[in-house]
């Protein structure tokens, strides 16, 4: 390897090769180079090889380094079903087209109800304006998520934290025993009987939960139907 | 293209059935690049730039119709050795079922349209 290496033909081939791979996956381009340089390394130990006019014409059949990687982006873009080749700098990209609007009108109906109101009814706009979705599934986003998960939880911290103030009254006998007589409690605000209003509540986080998860799959599904977008050319130079 | 220039129909052509003749190649033993290059440069006509036959093979480790392994050689380093896979295998039979179908077609077509001007020029 080392006197391959040595080798000034070779060693300019190799940088051509790998200078030219650039435009290919990180990992392929060293597979790729290690495997011509692998076919060379064979000639010569082959015997095939033995002088400055053998080694120029494996090189001519192994043929140009741009042309290698041509053929590498070619034999790339038939394997992945129509993506396209990686593209040359400045050729157009294509992607396939993703739900992020959707899935920012599922985190501001959901976690965006963080900010009162406001978070919740960006993520309705959003929804409405999306045509990923039906109208039930528009309805079942507005109707689900009334206020957003977060409010819930505002709800919640306020009825079951309705403010309770006990006051006893008493008094200690000679001996020193403390007899209780009487003890009240009042409570301010309103308050769901336990038993119904944590059921509730946790239906009114957990609920929404649900309804986002099968949203967001139904908007991606959808998405992954729709024809390749164009993002934008890239510039020349680029990786 | 090339104005007034000739068509080059074969590269494309071949392009798309290398993959299989690398394949059928691989029926048998296992086989190192070099060594599988050198067999294919032996057919006439198949391989003009013997470097492209490299990307091709990582394409078909990549889709799973090849595996590799590294083995010791005696003489140099490691060699990495292709061989098909069960998907490979199936991929190729359906392509030689379907190959046979096609070069049929295009024969009856194209030796049809010879004897015509055969006929028309005698």
């Amino acid at each position: 390897m080392a006197k391959l290496m040595a080798d000034p033909v070779v060693e300019e081939y190799l940088g051509r090769l790998y200078s030219a791979a650039r435009v290919l996956p990180e990992d392929e381009r060293r597979e790729l180079v290690d495997g011509i340089a692998g076919h060379i390394s064979e000639a010569r130990e082959s015997g095939a090889v033995t002088d400055e006019a053998g080694l120029r014409t494996l090189l001519d059949r192994l043929g140009d380094p741009a042309d290698i990687v041509a053929a590498a982006r070619d034999v790339d873009a038939a394997g992945d079903g129509g993506v396209g080749p990686y593209p040359a700098p400045g050729a157009p990209v294509f992607r396939a087209p993703g739900a992020g609007r959707e899935i920012l009108a599922v985190l501001l109906l959901t976690v965006g109800s963080f900010l009162p109101v406001l978070g919740w009814l960006v993520g309705v706009v959003l929804v409405w304006t999306s045509n990923r979705w039906k109208t039930g599934e528009k309805l079942l986003a507005t109707l689900v998520f009334p206020g957003g998960s977060f409010l819930a939880i505002w709800v919640g911290v306020l009825f079951t934290s309705s403010t309770q103030s006990c006051s006893s009254s008493g008094s200690v006998a000679a001996d020193g025993t403390v007899s209780k007589t009487a003890e009240t409690c009042t409570s301010t605000g309103f308050s769901f009987p336990e038993r119904i209003g944590i059921p509730l509540v946790l239906g009114w986080i957990v609920l929404p939960i649900v309804v986002a998860i099968v949203l967001l799959v139904r908007a991606r599904a959808r998405a992954a139907l729709e024809p390749p977008v164009l993002v934008a050319p890239r510039p020349p130079g680029s990786k | 293209m090339q104005p007034g220039g000739t068509r080059q129909p074969l590269p494309q052509l071949r392009r798309g059935v290398l993959e299989f003749c690398v394949l059928s190649l691989l029926r048998g033993d296992a086989l190192y690049g070099f060594d599988l290059v050198r067999r294919l440069s032996e057919v006439d006509g198949m391989v003009t730039t013997e470097g492209t036959i490299y990307p091709l093979l990582s394409r078909l480790r990549r889709d799973g119709l090849v595996s590799t392994s590294w083995q010791e050689s005696q003489s140099g380093p490691p060699r990495r050795y292709y061989a098909i896979s069960a998907e490979g295998r199936r991929a190729l039979s359906v392509f030689i079922s379907e190959w046979r179908r096609f070069r049929d077609s295009v024969d009856a077509l194209l030796l049809g349209e010879a004897d015509e001007h055969g006929q028309a020029d005698g």
